[in-house]
């Protein structure tokens, strides 16, 4: 009996870049013992579900888009080397650094941004044995810094809208 | 929310408190502290959101210094005197930890 051709890869490389991203980021996450971890894995569940729903939804989006997309989450986002012309080099792998990066794009902008620009300025100055621990260590806090940027910006936005609402309120009852 | 004063929050804030008025970054607060640099960060978030601690970016031009700028943390007045409190606090023995040690000398 003849076999039929093989069907062709249903998703296209964006699609497993972005998940092994993903599964790499757990990984690291579920390599830790601390309390913390589970924080970590909550918001990368949550993030899959969201990933899952949003392919179940409107199917597997253009490669064009999904590269735009991934080029966005790992742009250099360091206020220090995004300019191109630091005078320093980063020590840590490119591939540690992607994910410092991609971690960095998870949390409220002003954060992220300052996250990486002070783990670069530690990581420069820290003795080359000190640098992987201490890389490890900021990748296994990221979920903690996601949830504290997060819940800062949550609560600073309710307290600038808390009187405006409750005003409007009194307006309506007057 | 109340600031939730755990053991390394303690170590980051007894480290401020050596020199109220002393300025830490990043590399010197883990050395003091013993603290990687990540478990540090959250935490001085967290201070820096309740007003405990004022943070800046060193003023340096990267390309004259050839390295990053440091961020540099310290204590606010306001801050001193919380921490200094809550490290008191956490020197005390609590009533429970006292109760046990009388039970065991009974």
């Amino acid at each position: 009996m003849k076999r039929p051709p093989p069907s062709p890869d249903p998703y296209p490389r964006g699609v497993t870049g972005v998940l092994s991203i993903v599964a790499t980021y757990g990984l690291i996450i579920a390599a830790s013992t601390g309390s913390d971890v589970w924080i970590g894995l909550a918001l990368s569940g949550v993030a899959l579900g969201i990933a899952f729903m949003f392919l179940k939804a409107w199917g597997v989006p253009d490669p064009a888009v999904l590269s735009r997309m991934t080029r966005a989450l790992t742009r250099q986002v360091s206020h220090q080397v995004s300019d191109g012309l630091a005078p320093y080099k980063c020590l840590i792998s490119d591939a540690s650094w992607g994910v410092m990066r991609i971690a960095a794009r998870l949390m409220a902008p002003p954060v992220g941004r300052r996250w990486l620009a002070e783990a670069e300025s530690f990581l420069f100055e820290a003795t080359p044995a000190a640098q992987a621990e201490a890389t490890r260590n900021y990748l296994l806090t990221a979920p903690q810094v996601i949830a504290v940027s997060w819940t800062t910006a949550a609560a600073q936005r309710l307290r600038l809208k808390g009187p405006a609402i409750r005003r409007s309120d009194a307006e309506d009852n007057t | 929310m109340p600031l939730r004063m755990t053991v390394q929050t303690l170590f980051v804030l007894q480290a401020l408190l050596r020199d109220p008025g002393r300025e830490l970054y990043g590399l010197e607060l883990s050395e003091e502290t013993g603290l990687l640099p990540g478990t540090a960060y959250p935490i001085l978030l967290r201070l820096e959101n309740e007003g405990w601690v004022t943070s800046r970016w060193e003023d340096i031009d990267p390309h004259t210094e050839k390295r990053p700028s440091r961020r540099y943390y310290r204590l606010t007045a306001g801050g001193a005197a919380q921490a200094s409190a809550a490290c008191a606090a956490a020197r005390r023995p609590s009533g429970a930890a006292l109760r046990g040690l009388a039970g065991e000398g009974a």
